[in-house]
């Protein structure tokens, strides 16, 4: 069976991969700028250290379209010593800006089959929870700018909510997703 | 920014070496070449690899005499498209690459301009400072408050600066701090990311009510599906 020629495929990135991604941008708007910087630089081996797991989106003829990440964190409520909630979380995703929009088919648009893996990925973080069950993740959050507006419209169709009245570092917007059962 | 992330061991220092000859061999060359190139060797066996990039880093050595830097570039080209073309010549030419195409291509100028990363940029300009200014790692260290390792890292990409810090280096050095990172709020937003999976991050009162609220789970709207795999 031949795959459907809009087909992406996953590749699990390692440090080599970065060589690869030469002319990767994801754009020149503030918030893209450092969503090329996290994949090409460092940033991107400090989350892996720290378990998140990453991907390459490639097409069939080896185009890399974008990236996306998936790891858990462990938050506290209420201060200072309170309860431990692990949280998976979508440390950084994006996409080359030439493949914005493409292809026009809906079905088979890049930016849905990516977060269509990351979300199945990100599920299987909760479903193969090996920790405590108490524990067990329920959330997929991902952080936003707040004047990315064409982002928050995209999550908001993958089914994420903003969670009101949080503001991470001044401009940074907190969306949810249940994972859960 | 822990003194045990520096690699002491010789091997791992020559191996890193090594990969850095070869990504600054490959971006001298025109994308095309560059992409025939890593297409060959990534399809090459480790061991084939391996010795490719041991002959890259004859071929970069200063201190290689031309006749032996050819034969080393002959040899990568035998190693990596054993099957010559219609004229003889095998796949790619690359002592003409050697040669820096990058300065008479344009476009191949943009895609390494692209490559180079704010990051990589700031350890550049860095270092130039700190030459000009004829300032040591372990000197730079004291007057900002942190390990000569840590500059070493920084010196060598291994970690980004926080913002905080590239304003304490431009303090110490005397540069503005866009001098040293051009688009500070790029470091910023990637200190919100770095920050946004540290553990034992304290939620507000706003976050954890929305995340102890499960009367409305809000389950996604599109199919979940793990793409296909591909190994590389």
């Amino acid at each position: 069976m031949t795959d459907h020629p809009h087909q992406l495929y996953a590749i699990e990135f390692t440090e080599a991969e970065q060589v690869r991604l030469v002319g990767f941008s994801c754009g020149d708007e503030p918030w893209s700028k450092h969503v090329t910087e996290w994949i090409l630089g460092s940033d991107v081996l400090e989350s892996m250290k720290r378990g998140t797991r990453v991907w390459l989106f490639e097409t069939a003829q080896a185009e890399i379209v974008g990236f996306g990440s998936v790891g858990t964190s462990v938050w506290q409520w209420p201060p200072p010593k309170g309860e431990r909630t692990t949280i998976v979380l979508i440390p950084m995703l994006g996409i080359d800006a030439r493949f914005r929009g493409q292809p026009p088919d809906p079905d088979w648009r890049y930016s849905r089959q990516l977060m269509s893996h990351l979300i199945a990925e990100a599920q299987r973080v909760a479903r193969e929870w090996s920790g405590d069950a108490e524990k067990k993740p329920s959330w997929l959050v991902l952080m936003v700018h707040q004047d990315n507006a064409r982002a928050i419209h995209f999550y908001e169709q993958c089914g994420f909510e903003l969670i009101p009245d949080v503001l991470r570092r001044q401009d940074h917007k907190v969306m949810k997703l249940w994972i859960g059962d | 920014m822990a003194d045990t992330l520096l690699p002491d061991d010789p091997q791992t220092v020559q191996r890193l070496d090594s990969v850095a000859c070869l990504l600054e061999w490959m971006r001298s060359m025109p994308a095309p070449t560059r992409k025939r190139f890593f297409g060959a060797l990534a399809e090459c066996s480790d061991a084939i690899q391996q010795v490719v990039v041991r002959l890259i880093v004859v071929v970069k050595n200063p201190n290689t005499t031309p006749v032996e830097r050819q034969r080393a570039l002959m040899t990568i080209a035998d190693a990596l498209f054993p099957i010559a073309d219609e004229n003889g010549e095998y796949g790619l030419d690359l002592v003409t690459s050697e040669a820096g195409a990058a300065a008479e291509n344009p476009s191949l100028a943009r895609e390494v301009q692209k490559m180079d990363t704010q990051e990589a940029t700031f350890a550049q300009r860095l270092r130039e400072v700190m030459e000009a200014k004829r300032i040591s790692q372990l000197e730079l260290a004291d007057r900002v408050g942190c390990s000569q390792p840590a500059i070493s890292q920084m010196l060598n990409r291994n970690c980004r600066p926080q913002k905080k810090t590239i304003l304490k280096l431009a303090e110490a050095l005397n540069v503005q701090a866009c001098d040293l990172w051009p688009d500070i709020d790029v470091a910023e937003m990637l200190d919100a990311v770095a920050s946004f999976q540290q553990d034992d991050y304290v939620m507000t009162d706003a976050e954890a009510r929305a995340l102890s609220d499960t009367s409305r789970p809000n389950r996604p709207k599109i199919q979940a599906k793990s793409l296909p795999t591909r190994r590389r």
